[in-house]
């Protein structure tokens, strides 16, 4: 740790205000609502208690890829971080989850995730995670500056200062699906941010670099298939039906209609 | 009472105006998207910054940089001289004030005749005036995660120093205190027996002179919107010239003093300590942050596609001062002559950053550093981390060493 770091620690404390403005827009409830058919027929509600051991038979797969479609007369700058191939715009680090809001929670993991989120190069790397409720996240330091780690949310918020090549580690219990994700910053770097999403059932993923994502054992039924890219600013949602013993393909087309605030 | 000597007809002030001289409405209507007309006319902000990059150029990423997320200036993209709010940092030391704005008002005291309280509309009721200006936190570019917190504005507001005068400055002054909404409680000689805890308000000071020679303004606009409240809202001090810290923001009392002001952001923090050599001796001097420095920045590299091995490369950036006039930008590759870039002729105004681009040449495939240096019109050239300028000065506000940047290119 240098010299100017540890004055920049001691001398000056950057309150970082700018994480409340995306995350006031994150903090909107989701608008959209769990439909099923046939409500009210509990023979064909999708069973949420997703952690048994031996999955139904009845159970399908859902999996799909999220692209984003560039519009030059309204260009969306952060694209250059999260689109590698602009002529596919194959969408990555975003969160992709079912709706299940309206279902019992499944039980914990039997064995909880350790996931690591890095502090490097002045970034959170990843920058966008989803786990578990119950999982746990361990977040180092490898620059050879002082970092900081802190968060006022999930109900369990920590302040850390961390030098290089030590670590943090927290469990998350509270689930807060993909509207009330833990936003993480670093109190001494105003820029640096992450995002990890909690959830109380196992099907949600943070899409690839080819815009990705895959879920299985899904309980057959319709739900709403719900995505955010905190860092970029784009959410959306669409409805979809996963059919017993089936593989369902989704491809979901984001514009920038998509971004938060465009409309 | 007698008038203080600086609010005396004889004292010439810089013009806080609108129109600079090398930004003229002939330019203005010639360019046909100027901040003006876009302000005006609610329109998105314009992207007549940069020359525009031709057909087959593409951005080159630098090296293991931090994305640049929301309300940060994204260099690789700059394309408006006049930045968008969505671009524009802000950093408080004492929080986002909590007030109720119809209660806001602004108060002159001390040492003034006719101490004065006015409320936002009685400010708005007093002269309007537009002030351009570049704006930069001191601590910005002290490291790879913080080199974004800059940007480029009109200000709409009322001037200070005539305010100043109809308020009849007390021959005594010597220093105007800027008190913002912000408080917090500050502790002196911590762990000590006089320790000593106080709740204070966020402020920071300049002698007489400086307020009534500056285009001082109390803004309420930026770029033709009411202010956001985290830049400040409803009134911002805007110091043309001097670092953002100077800017105080939620602007509620003006206090005309008879001796230094060293409240923590005058006195202790935003105080750069630096060795000066006397001789054979390094005299270590402390010294508050006030006026920007001559800086230069390399926004974007852009390529071209391979021709024999090798690849055309282009450079744009960024220069900007205290308002003294720069005279050029020199960039080099890998360590090379330094060659001298092209300014942009517009838009221009006094305090305002300034765009430049320069042909590289080609390179072979592989990593390169690519470096600008900025002279101003005094012979001042921007200084690299290694001279003593920078070397001998141990605090990282006023950050202005030249700023290797490292990229890599494939055939």
């Amino acid at each position: 740790m240098t010299r100017r770091s540890l004055l920049l620690a001691a001398w000056i404390s950057i309150v970082i205000a700018d994480p409340a403005e995306p995350v006031a827009a994150l903090r909107r409830p989701a608008a959209t609502v769990f439909t099923n058919p046939t409500a009210g027929d509990k023979a064909e509600r999708p069973e949420i208690n997703s952690r048994r051991s031996e999955p139904p038979q009845d159970r399908g797969i859902l999996e799909g890829t999220v692209r984003y479609q560039a519009d030059p007369q309204r260009p969306w700058k952060l694209s250059r971080y999260y689109v590698q191939n602009s002529k596919k715009g194959w969408l990555a680090e975003a969160v992709v989850a079912l709706d299940c809001s309206s279902r019992a929670p499944s039980a914990p993991p039997e064995t909880p995730k350790s996931r690591t989120m890095d502090q490097l190069n002045f970034q959170f790397v990843p920058e966008t995670m989803a786990i578990h409720s119950g999982d746990s996240v361990r977040i180092t330091n490898s620059d050879e500056t002082l970092h900081n780690m802190m968060t006022s949310d999930g109900g369990k918020p920590f302040n850390v200062n961390v030098v290089k090549g030590k670590d943090f580690t927290h469990t998350f219990d509270r689930a807060g699906g993909l509207t009330n994700p833990i936003r993480l910053g670093c109190v001494f770097h105003g820029g640096m941010r992450a995002w990890i999403y909690v959830f109380d059932h196992p099907w949600f993923a943070v899409t690839e670099r080819d815009g990705r994502f895959r879920f299985e054992n899904v309980p057959p039924g319709a739900y709403t298939l719900g995505g955010i890219h905190p860092a970029g600013k784009l959410r959306w949602s669409r409805q979809i039906q996963v059919k017993p013993n089936e593989k369902t393909t989704v491809e979901i087309q984001l514009s920038p209609d998509d971004l938060i605030g465009s409309k | 009472m007698k008038k203080h000597p600086l609010t005396s007809p004889s004292v010439t002030r810089e013009e806080s105006t609108v129109t600079p001289r090398r930004f003229s409405r002939r330019d203005i209507l010639k360019v046909g998207l100027s901040g003006a007309a876009v302000c005006a006319a609610g329109w998105p902000f314009p992207a007549f910054a940069f020359q525009p990059e031709a057909p087959d150029e593409e951005l080159v990423s630098f090296l293991d940089m931090p994305r640049t997320g929301a309300n940060r200036l994204g260099w690789e993209t700059l394309d408006a001289w006049l930045t968008p709010q969505d671009q524009v940092f802000n950093v408080q030391h004492y929080g986002i004030p909590e007030f109720d704005a119809k209660d806001f008002k602004l108060e002159i005291t001390g040492l003034v005749a006719k101490p004065m309280p006015l409320t936002m509309d009685a400010l708005k009721a007093m002269p309007r005036k537009d002030q351009l200006m570049t704006l930069e936190c001191s601590g910005n570019g002290n490291s790879k995660g913080f080199m974004n917190a800059v940007y480029n504005s009109r200000w709409t507001g009322t001037p200070l120093a005539p305010l100043l005068e109809k308020c009849g400055l007390d021959p005594k002054a010597k220093e105007i205190v800027f008190l913002g909404m912000d408080r917090k409680a500050e502790t002196l000689r911590p762990g000590t027996p006089r320790e000593l805890t106080v709740e204070v308000p966020f402020g920071r000071s300049m002698s007489v002179e400086d307020a009534m020679n500056l285009p001082l303004l109390l803004a309420y606009e930026r770029n033709g919107e009411p202010l956001e409240k985290r830049i400040g809202a409803p009134l911002r001090l805007i110091v043309p010239g001097w670092y953002g810290v100077t800017n105080v923001k939620w602007l509620t009392r003006i206090d005309v003093r008879d001796r230094r002001y060293m409240g923590r952001y005058m006195g202790r923090d935003y105080v750069t300590v630096r060795g000066e050599r006397r001789g054979n001796e390094i005299v270590f001097l402390e010294t508050s942050v006030a006026r920007m420095n001559l800086k230069s920045i390399v926004a974007r590299v852009t390529r071209r596609p391979t021709r024999n091995g090798l690849i055309p490369l282009k450079a744009y950036g960024v220069v900007w001062s205290d308002g003294t006039e720069v005279k050029k930008v020199e960039v080099n590759v890998d360590g090379g002559a330094w060659r001298e870039a092209v300014l942009d002729a517009e838009p221009r105004a006094k305090f305002c950053w300034i765009l430049f681009s320069i042909d590289l040449g080609t390179v072979k495939p592989g990593k390169h550093v690519i470096v600008s240096r900025a002279t101003d019109a005094n012979g001042r050239v921007q200084p690299a981390a290694e001279d003593d300028e920078i070397a001998l000065k141990k605090t990282y506000w006023e950050a202005y060493e030249r700023w290797p940047r490292e990229i890599q290119v494939e055939a």
